[in-house]
């Protein structure tokens, strides 16, 4: 890797790993996973030790909640990530490097998806860890270890929507978009997906209509999302995957095009 | 040789224009002063020339390369007016991360930056973070920053703004330095005395509009000082 990049990833992560809210998540992840670990030890010691779940169910239940959360992170520090190198202008010292807008702009990506991989590998291990300590086994398996490895792409994409959006609009403005949009795109993605093509238009309403909007030109990460869940909980998919990620693939591509060509055209 | 040819540029921002069909050559190895008053377009000429800012016609080239080339951006090392970083970088981080910007690893980039914390004398401040320093201090950080690689081309944008009469003095003796090793120095500034001592040639720039391009022994000839020469410029541009 050029020495560059690897000072741009570095400096990513060291702006942002001080974030008050990175501390915040990062400590009651850590007491949460604990206090589940405490409460599961007391009820397989004190209490008789039959759960009705497995181990391996709860540490499921776990790592969807984990998640949900990462989800949460992801989307704060992509609206984060270029927003506060326009304060004070910190921008002109970047752009006055010999580095393209394209580099920068996916260096700043790629730094803020390690930045947010490591706070859920931590989390993940940590659950791990926890949970076959009170199971008094080893909980954790391999398809555990693949809804990880989706859920890291899921992520990536997360962030790369909550950076796009934070180009055309202020940090709040850019995460209640991202939000809001990432959550009718997986409403429309529940409906869609299980239906057949020729119930798309019927019964057409304002609602169904954004729905379909936005199931057609939205990043469908919410297939990443369910995929993970899928590995999660042992659930067979119906869904017709090559589709799904033929339109990942180009609806992304589309989105990164644009973004591109927004980072290049800014005037700063 | 020329190092920056700026050819016809223009730049509004609605319907006013902040650069109109400017055009400059500046030659290698010189100390060249951009001068003008408040809104003239200087600090637009700067953003246009390191491609932060898209012209709405004409063309920069830097070291023979559209400014649209990130090459062109190689050799070359900006400070901006108030010079501000991320304020949990220590002096000394910030000089390794400009270094290693510009490709400089190892004991090389360790030897620079001793050698541009002496020179600024601000090695005692080299684990302060920025957000421990005064104005002064944190500007002598960015002036170390243009010592870090090997830099043709320096621009800074009014470097002497914050500084303290010792600053400025260290500052100028540097300019001369850098002048002397055959760097090309781009320097945008109010403070006239001090660009008639230091700079070979003058632009003055008013209105978005160049009124006048030469050297500040062109200049002297004409008038007793820069000061003179520019007031009657402007002033008369504006009559």
């Amino acid at each position: 890797m050029k020495a560059q990049y690897k000072a741009l990833i570095i400096d990513t992560m060291l702006k942002e790993v001080r974030s008050k809210t990175l501390i915040f998540i990062f400590v009651a992840t850590s007491v949460a996973i604990i206090l589940g670990h405490l409460v599961l030890g007391m009820i397989t010691t004190q209490m008789g030790g039959d759960l009705s779940i497995t181990g391996v169910n709860a540490l499921s239940v776990n790592f969807r909640i984990l998640n949900s959360i990462s989800f949460i992170i992801a989307a704060i520090f992509g609206v984060s990530v270029f927003r506060s190198d326009f304060q004070n202008n910190i921008i002109y010292q970047y752009l006055s490097f010999p580095i393209s807008r394209t580099e920068y702009f996916f260096i700043r990506v790629i730094g803020t998806w390690l930045l947010v991989l490591a706070y859920y590998t931590y989390s993940y291990i940590l659950s791990s860890v926890m949970f076959s300590i009170a199971f008094k086994k080893i909980i954790f398996t391999p398809a555990h270890f693949l809804s990880f490895l989706v859920l890291c792409l899921y992520l990536l994409l997360v962030i790369f929507i909550s950076i796009f959006f934070s180009l055309l609009m202020n940090k709040i403005g850019a995460l209640f978009v991202t939000f809001i949009s990432s959550l009718t795109a997986a409403a429309a993605f529940g409906t869609f997906s299980t239906i057949p093509y020729n119930e798309y238009f019927q019964n057409m309403g304002a609602l169904k209509g954004i729905g379909l909007i936005f199931y057609y030109l939205f990043p469908r990460i919410s297939f990443l999302d369910k995929i993970s869940s899928g590995l999660l909980f042992n659930e067979v998919t119906t869904l017709v995957i090559w589709e799904q990620v033929l339109h990942l693939v180009l609806i992304t591509g589309v989105y990164v095009y644009l973004a591109n060509y927004f980072v290049k055209r800014k005037n700063f | 040789m020329d190092l920056i040819k700026i050819m016809d540029i223009s730049k509004s921002y609605g319907v006013e224009f902040s650069l109109q069909n400017v055009s400059l050559n500046i030659e290698k190895g010189k100390i060249f002063a951009l001068l003008g008053p408040n809104g003239a377009g200087k600090t637009t000429l700067v953003k246009l020339m390191l491609n932060l800012m898209h012209s709405d016609s004409g063309t920069i080239e830097i070291n023979g390369l559209n400014v649209n080339n990130k090459n062109s951006r190689q050799g070359v090392a900006f400070i901006a007016e108030k010079f501000t970083f991320f304020p949990f970088y220590t002096a000394k981080g910030v000089l390794e991360f400009f270094g290693k910007m510009k490709g400089i690893q190892g004991a090389e980039l360790q030897a620079q930056v001793k050698m541009a914390l002496e020179r600024l004398q601000i090695t005692d401040l080299k684990d302060r973070k920025l957000s421990r320093m005064s104005k002064g201090q944190m500007q002598r950080v960015g002036l170390a920053s243009i010592l870090i690689g090997k830099n043709d081309l320096i621009i800074l944008d009014e470097p002497f703004s914050g500084l303290d009469p010792i600053g400025i003095r260290d500052l100028k003796d540097i300019i001369k330095e850098l002048k002397d090793e055959g760097k090309t120095l781009f320097i945008n500034s109010h403070i006239l005395l001090e660009m008639e001592q230091l700079c070979d040639e003058v632009a003055i720039l008013d209105k978005g509009k160049l009124l006048f391009t030469g050297s500040v022994k062109s200049v002297l000839e004409k008038e007793k000082s820069l000061d003179d020469f520019f007031y009657k410029m402007v002033n008369g541009g504006r009559a």
